[in-house]
C-alpha cells in the first residue's frame, strides 16, 4: 500500500524544492556571468626564493613536528594551486596538519623570455637552487622530495642527476615513465605522427590551450559530464564553491616552454626513461643511480598517466626502499578530492612520517 | 545518505557505455593521424595567415610612419631584443648563482679538510 505523506510533509518538501529552485537560479546566473568564484590557494605561504618566474614556497605552520622538510614539485602544464583548492580539499594543508615544513616550488606562467627554458634549465638550475634554498631556509640538511605528474620525473631527473643533493627519501605521484603507455599521446609522438614544432607558436612556446584541448580529447564526455555535475550541484553553495575552484583549475593551463617540450617530445620518441636513454647536458641520467627511500603512488582510473605508465618506475629506480600505493582514483583526483583527503593523502603521509625523525 | 537523483544515475549509465567505446576510439592509430593532420594543416594556416598581414602589415608601416608612429613591426623587433637581453641576464644570474653556489662549497670543503687536518700537536 503507497505511503501517502501528510499535507504538512508535502508542503514541507515544497518549500525545500522551491528553496533549492531559488538557489539554482541565484547560482546559475553568477555561475553564468562569472561572479562570485571562490579563492584559491589560499594557505598562507611566504615566498622564501625567486628567480624569474620561480618561486619558492614555504608555507606558515606553528606545528612543525617532523623533519626533513618536504618540497613538493608540480608539473609545468598547470598550476600548482590544485594541491590548495580549498581549505577542505588541500593536499598542502593536510600535509601541514601532519606537521610537516611544506615548501611548494611554483614555475609561474611562462612567456616568450621563457621559451628556451629546457629541460636542463630545471633539473640542473632552478630545482637544485631551490632546494639550496629550502636548506636554508629550513636550517635542514636534508628533504623528502615530491612530484606530483610531470613533476615526479623532474623529481626523478634530479634526483638521478644531483646526488649531491640531500634528499633523503623521494616520492612520484602518477610519474609517467613509460611513454609508450599513454594512449593518444603516444600515438601522436612516440609514433612520429607529430613534431613539437607543429604545437610550438610565435613565442617560442605550446599554447595553453593546447594542452587543454589535449586533455579534453583524451576524456570525450568529460566536457558533458562537467555540465552535468553543474546542474546537479547548482542548489549547493558548497557544492558550486569545489565545482568552481576545480573548473577554474581544468581551464587554467600555462604555456609550455617549447625547448623542454621539444626534448620532452624527444623522450617520448626514445621511451627514454624506461630505455635508460636521457640526456641532460650531453650526460646520461640513470634511475638507478637513486638509493633514497622511494615511493610511487598511482591511480587506477588515470586517463592522462595510466598506471601502466606509471607502475615501471618501481623497477628503475636503484633504491633499495621501494613502495607502492595504487589508489582507486583518476589523475586529479589522487590529489584534489575526497579520495584524497581520505586515502592518497594520509597513506602518503603516514609513509613521510615513517621516514622522517620527530623534532626535539 | 540519499543517493543521486534518477536523472543522474541514467546518465551515468549511458556515459558508463559510451565514455569507454569513445577513449578507445581517441587511443587508435587513426585517430592519431587525422589529429595530426589537422593540426599541421592549422599551423600551416597560421603560418600563411601570418605571412599574409606581415605583407600587409608592409603597407600600414609605412603609412604609421610618415606620421612618425611606430608600427606593429617596430614593436615586434623591439619585443625580441628584450628577449634577447632578458636571455642573457638570466644566463649571467645563472651563472653567477652556480659561482657563488660552487664557491660556498669549496669554502665548505676546505672548512671540513681544515678541520680534519687539525689534531693535537
Amino acid at each position: 500500500m503507497a505511503v501517502i505523506a501528510s499535507p504538512l510533509e508535502l508542503l514541507a518538501r515544497v518549500r525545500t524544492d522551491a528553496g533549492r529552485q531559488a538557489i539554482r537560479a541565484r547560482n546559475g546566473v553568477k555561475y553564468c556571468a562569472g561572479i562570485g568564484r571562490p579563492q584559491v590557494g589560499q594557505t598562507p605561504k611566504d615566498v622564501v626564493w625567486k628567480r624569474d618566474k620561480v618561486e619558492l614556497w614555504r608555507y606558515r605552520s606553528d606545528r612543525r613536528r617532523w623533519r626533513p622538510a618536504v618540497l613538493v614539485v608540480y608539473s609545468l602544464i598547470c598550476r600548482s594551486y590544485v594541491l590548495d583548492l580549498s581549505p577542505d580539499n588541500s593536499f598542502v594543508g593536510q600535509l601541514l596538519e601532519a606537521g610537516l615544513d611544506v615548501f611548494l616550488i611554483d614555475w609561474g606562467v611562462p612567456d616568450e623570455r621563457d621559451a628556451d627554458n629546457s629541460l636542463e634549465t630545471y633539473v640542473d638550475y632552478y630545482l637544485p637552487q631551490a632546494v639550496r634554498a629550502l636548506l636554508a631556509e629550513a636550517g635542514a640538511d636534508g628533504l623528502t622530495l615530491l612530484g606530483y605528474c610531470l613533476g615526479g620525473d623532474l623529481a626523478l631527473l634530479l634526483a638521478a642527476r644531483h646526488p649531491e643533493l640531500p634528499i633523503r627519501n623521494l616520492i612520484a605521484v602518477a610519474a609517467p615513465v613509460d611513454f609508450a603507455e599513454m594512449g593518444m599521446f603516444s600515438r601522436l609522438f612516440s609514433d612520429g605522427r607529430l613534431d613539437a614544432d607543429a604545437l610550438i607558436d610565435a613565442t617560442g612556446n605550446v599554447p595553453p590551450e593546447i594542452m587543454r584541448n589535449a586533455f579534453r580529447v583524451i576524456k570525450p564526455t568529460g566536457d558533458v559530464t562537467s555540465y552535468v555535475m553543474l546542474w546537479q550541484n547548482l542548489w549547493s553553495d558548497e557544492q558550486m564553491a569545489a565545482y568552481q575552484a576545480m573548473g577554474q583549475w581544468t581551464k587554467d593551463h600555462v604555456p609550455f616552454p617549447g625547448a623542454a617540450f621539444r626534448q620532452l617530445v624527444q623522450m617520448m620518441r626514445d621511451n627514454a626513461i624506461v630505455n635508460d636513454m636521457v640526456l641532460l647536458g650531453g650526460k646520461p641520467v640513470h634511475l638507478t643511480d637513486i638509493r633514497c627511500p622511494f615511493l610511487s603512488v598511482l591511480a587506477e582510473r588515470d586517463h592522462i598517466s595510466p598506471m601502466t605508465s606509471v607502475g615501471p618506475v618501481v623497477d628503475l629506480v636503484g633504491s633499495a626502499d621501494v613502495e607502492e600505493i595504487r589508489l582507486p582514483a583518476g589523475h586529479v583526483g589522487l590529489m584534489a578530492s575526497r579520495t584524497a583527503s581520505k586515502w592518497t593523502i594520509p597513506r602518503i603521509v603516514d609513509w613521510i612520517d615513517r621516514h622522517s625523525e620527530e623534532l626535539s | 545518505m540519499p543517493g543521486p537523483p534518477l536523472w543522474r544515475q541514467m546518465y551515468d549509465r549511458v556515459e558508463g557505455a559510451v565514455a569507454p567505446l569513445l577513449e578507445a576510439g581517441v587511443r587508435t592509430g587513426m585517430f592519431a593521424s587525422t589529429l595530426a593532420t589537422v593540426t599541421k594543416a592549422r599551423a600551416e594556416l597560421s603560418r600563411r595567415g601570418s605571412q599574409l598581414a606581415g605583407d600587409l602589415g608592409t603597407v600600414s608601416t609605412r603609412g604609421l610612419h610618415l606620421v612618425n608612429l611606430p608600427a606593429a613591426d617596430d614593436v615586434t623587433r623591439l619585443r625580441a631584443e628584450v628577449r634577447d637581453l632578458d636571455r642573457r641576464v638570466r644566463d649571467l644570474s645563472r651563472q653567477l648563482d652556480q659561482a657563488k653556489w660552487e664557491g660556498q662549497a669549496d669554502g665548505r670543503d676546505s672548512k671540513s679538510a681544515g678541520a680534519a687536518g687539525a689534531g693535537p700537536d
